[in-house]
């Protein structure tokens, strides 16, 4: 891509949980951390993206504030994709749509199937009725 | 695009088989479940307007879930096809199916707190 890149340096706060989103990001080159707070408020890492990995672009599809903390864990590029950007590219970009929709369904199956793990961890538990069932409940939209 | 209709008990499809579409419904209620121990377990109700099967369209694992009519109910099938042309020819008009993709996300992502799970 030749857009303009973004520096961060290492040890950088990219942006934090339940902040307005209002840009995504695509690395070029690095590494970022992507984490999250428990129910306590104890932050922990998730997962770790590298090149050509996309993030932030949730907020940008429903205009909710942000699902997670990034930090950079090495000095990282990014392509950042202002709101305006984002709309034209998916207006008139198939490729861009395609890799969005890429992105998001493997992060779901991540999710799922850490959910998973973590309820086969946890038998005793009776409240632990993980499984599919929350997001396939989707909550009466329109 | 295709409809179908299915009875109540009907299986659209099952846990575990290939997936090559989705479907919206255009009428009716669903059930989710997916067998657990050997046991089924229930998991969820979908209604009108609503979208599934939509995750095997794009990266062509198996059905995560077996869902099933419970009252007489009407889907549009979203074939390969249907959406590749889609995302080629619209691709604006898949930001419906991005929504929800990302709804389930953040749902998901609820569950995993309320687990306090470790991911």
């Amino acid at each position: 891509m030749d857009h303009e890149l973004t520096t961060f340096y290492k040890g950088d706060y990219i942006f934090l949980e339940g902040q307005q989103s209002n840009c995504a990001y695509i690395i070029d080159s690095g590494l970022v951390g992507v984490y999250r707070e428990d129910s306590h408020g104890n932050r922990s890492l998730v997962r770790k993206l590298g090149k050509n990995e996309m993030f932030g672009e949730m907020g940008l599809i429903d205009k909710y504030p942000r699902s997670a903390t990034i930090i950079a864990l090495q000095d990282t590029k990014c392509v950042v994709i202002d709101r305006s950007r984002f709309n034209y590219l998916t207006k008139f970009n198939p490729h861009f749509v395609t890799c969005l929709i890429k992105s998001l369904t493997e992060k779901l199956r991540t999710t799922i199937t850490n959910l998973k793990k973590a309820g086969s961890q946890k038998k005793n538990n009776p409240s632990n009725r993980t499984s599919l069932s929350d997001f396939f409940l989707k909550k009466g939209e329109e | 695009m295709n409809t179908i209709q299915f009875q109540p008990g009907e299986v659209v499809f099952e846990e575990n088989s290939q997936s090559d579409c989705a479907y919206l419904i255009e009428k009716g209620k669903f059930e989710v479940s997916r067998m657990c121990n050997g046991q089924k377990k229930f998991i969820g109700i979908l209604k009108e307007k609503e979208i599934f099967g939509e995750m095997g369209l794009i990266d062509d694992k198996p059905r995560s879930a077996t869902v099933t009519a419970i009252e007489n109910s009407k889907v549009s099938v979203i074939s390969k096809d249907c959406f590749r042309s889609l995302e080629r020819v619209n691709p604006e008009s898949l930001m419906p199916l991005l929504r929800v993709l990302s709804g389930r996300i953040r749902e998901t992502y609820k569950l995993s707190n309320h687990n306090n799970a470790s991911v």
